[in-house]
């Protein structure tokens, strides 16, 4: 039953196919007992109040069908379908008699066809209000609507079931502000207060009987719109029942005249609706915002994936074309190549493989990094203290030093935090000056959301046309082929970083040492 | 008689191409010496330093693109600025893996290159070359 006006993503089926045969139950319940009232002859169960219009007994058959053919019509079997439709036209009848009685002042005597009337106190015993004869047509034209196949039947069954239930509130609202029934509507009187609830769960079924489409959809689903529509709503209802009922209260004690009541009414509810309409616009510019800076971050991971593709074939190709030069060299000249030239075709050979599976270790591990995504509390200082354990032997050797005081706690991925932090203090090892010892001092400052870490060291410095080089895949390894290092330590560290929706740079010139500066979330 | 070339030089990081690039340059046997440099700044040093009163002046020049520290296109820079006897009459020839359309268009664009070769420098390629700019140089 997919339709032009389907909605994505609603609530589940199987809820609303609930809340229907709830209703539909609930209704064929109650409309049951108001017959067996009028057979008995039990005002109680006819009006539920002493004095309050009754459930007359034409309304309560016409409730009855109603249920039913709704039941019927939600089953698959075709004879049950065609038990509905029959069933429709009872309460169809009936609503289109009563009004035509009432508009042509005449009787049919379709209202003591089966029993007399004698509990109701109205001009026409046994005859429903205008009010439920018109909602009972609207509300069975629903049912037949929303059970068909065609898109805007069902469209249109929707918006008859928002009449059906606006007009069923209305009586409600009355109720509630105990608006004596003498001064209600013409139209309205008499419509009990047991007939508009069970319009509402009439009409409220049809409405959600097809909860993908059109109104239904908007009302149930689970986009932002329809949310702040459940909201509103929700909002509107009860902040108009309270303040409706704070003027009757008023009026009634004589706090204030009906309209100072009026005018003071509607100021409040214009107030509460404008603030909440605020809240609302406030919300959506943040959000808006937010996804913004969503959709930014996700530009330049697949800018960073473009390229780490791209530096991965690239670096790649030169072992391979060492591999294919060296092989055609030894498959072609094979009678020329002299003894020494033979052997140094062998060793390339050698080193061009050991480069490549160098590569593909390092491509692997920075495509692991951030893979578990369980972030933890670390606490920065013991970080650093494992990694000085593990450095043992080389801050030894090089009898470096490394002072840090007041390390903060973060939230993180401790192993890759742990990559970054032993990957920034072994590189200020490594690149030291040969005269001095290296000195690396490790700081962290509180900023606005975040810590700004430092590693400083005295090193050999870099110059400022390799600081943004540096932190890219594999760089390291072009300008030194291998000699040190793998050239994908600061490319981790960025990633890592980046992971942590901070940012890496460095301060250096040669010869002055270097600053790496970082930041993380607080 | 072949008249020999004085001085072929190579600019190119990858030693592993530096072997098989001189290789086949010893097999055509059509030069007096043949010279390796690992960069471009090393390679402007070479130019610019007086061996026996005389700049070297290689005939003939093989320039990687991709290199660290100075990679082809700042060593041509360089390269133009140098005065004209350092220069000497070269024939620069552009090697590369580059796979770029934007380093092949511009070396067709600068006059001071001749051919763009995609690496490696094969024995047919360098005979090509040799015949156009260095027939003399070729044995009958």
């Amino acid at each position: 039953m997919a339709t032009a006006q389907e909605v994505q993503g609603t609530i589940a089926q199987p809820t609303t196919r609930l809340t229907t045969c709830i209703g539909c139950g609930i209704t064929i319940a109650i409309s049951g007992l108001v017959i067996i009232g009028w057979c008995t002859g039990e005002r109680f169960i006819v009006s539920i109040l002493p004095d309050a219009p009754t459930m007359k007994l034409n309304t309560a058959i016409s409730f009855f069908t109603c249920g039913l053919a709704m039941m019927m019509l939600r089953q698959k079997a075709n004879t049950l379908h065609k038990i509905g439709y029959c069933l429709c036209a009872i309460p169809l009848f009936l609503g289109l008699a009563s009004l035509v009685q009432y508009y042509t002042k005449t009787n049919l005597g379709i209202d003591s066809f089966l029993i007399v009337d004698r509990l109701s106190d109205t001009d026409y015993p046994g005859r429903m209000s205008p009010a439920t004869a018109l909602s009972f047509m609207l509300v069975t034209l629903g049912i037949l609507g929303a059970s068909s196949r065609r898109p805007y039947l069902v469209i249109a069954s929707q918006h008859l079931a928002i009449m059906v239930l606006i007009i069923a509130a209305t009586a409600i609202v009355a109720f509630l502000l105990q608006s004596p029934v003498e001064q209600k509507h013409y139209f309205l009187q008499t419509m009990a207060l047991h007939t508009s609830v069970l319009f509402m769960l009439l009409a409220g079924s049809v409405l959600v009987w097809r909860p993908t489409v059109a109104l239904a959809g908007i009302l149930l689903g689970k986009g932002p719109g329809s949310r702040m529509l459940r909201n509103f709503l929700k909002l509107c209802i009860t902040a108009s029942l309270v303040i409706g009922a704070l003027e009757v209260y008023g009026v009634q004690y004589g706090y204030f005249d009906f309209q100072f009541g009026i005018s003071l009414g509607i100021i409040v509810f214009i107030s509460i609706t404008t603030i909440y309409v605020l809240i609302i616009a406030d919300h959506n510019n943040r959000a808006d915002a937010e996804l913004e800076l969503k959709q930014q971050e996700l530009e330049d991971r697949n800018r960073e994936l473009s390229q780490f593709v791209y530096i991965a074939s690239h670096d790649l190709q030169e072992p391979m074309r060492t591999v294919y030069n060296y092989s055609s060299l030894i498959a072609n000249e094979r009678d020329t190549l002299s003894p020494e030239e033979f052997d140094h075709c062998i060793k390339g050979l050698k080193s061009a493989g050991q480069r490549m599976s160098t590569l593909l270790e390092g491509l692997m591990s920075y495509s692991r990094i951030g893979r578990q995504n369980q972030k933890e509390t670390v606490d920065m200082r013991l970080l650093i203290d494992e990694i000085i354990q593990d450095l043992e032997l080389l801050i030894n050797e090089t009898h470096a030093r490394i002072y840090f005081a007041d390390m903060p706690t973060v939230i993180g991925l401790r192993p890759e935090l742990r990559i970054l932090m032993q990957n920034l203090i072994a590189n200020a090892i490594r690149y030291r000056k040969p005269d001095i010892y290296p000195e690396i001092t490790i700081r962290a400052q509180k900023q606005e959301a975040a810590w700004l870490f430092t590693v400083q060291d005295n090193g050999l410095g870099i110059s400022p046309q390799h600081h943004e080089k540096i932190f890219q895949l594999f760089q390291q390894l072009d300008a030194q082929r291998g000699k040190t290092g793998l050239g994908i330590g600061l490319a981790f560290c960025r990633k890592v970083v980046q992971l942590h929706n901070g940012k890496i740079w460095v301060d250096s010139s040669p010869g002055q040492g270097s600053t790496f500066y970082f930041t993380l979330k607080a | 008689m072949p008249q020999k070339l004085k001085r072929i030089l190579l600019i190119d990081d990858n030693d592993d191409d530096n072997f098989i690039h001189s290789r086949v340059i010893r097999k055509a046997d059509c030069a007096e010496s043949i010279i390796v440099k690992n960069n471009g700044q090393e390679a402007l040093d070479y130019l610019t330093t007086l061996d026996d009163g005389e700049y070297p002046g290689p005939e003939l020049i093989f320039l990687d693109i991709n290199m660290p520290a100075m990679n082809g296109w700042e060593f041509l820079d360089a390269y133009k600025a140098l005065d004209r006897e350092q220069q000497g009459e070269i024939i620069l020839v552009m090697l590369s893996t580059s796979v770029n359309p934007d380093d092949h268009a511009r070396a067709e664009q600068d006059e001071d290159i001749v051919e763009f070769l995609s690496k490696p420098l094969d024995a047919k390629r360098f005979q090509a070359i040799l015949e156009r700019f260095f027939p003399q140089a070729l044995a009958d």
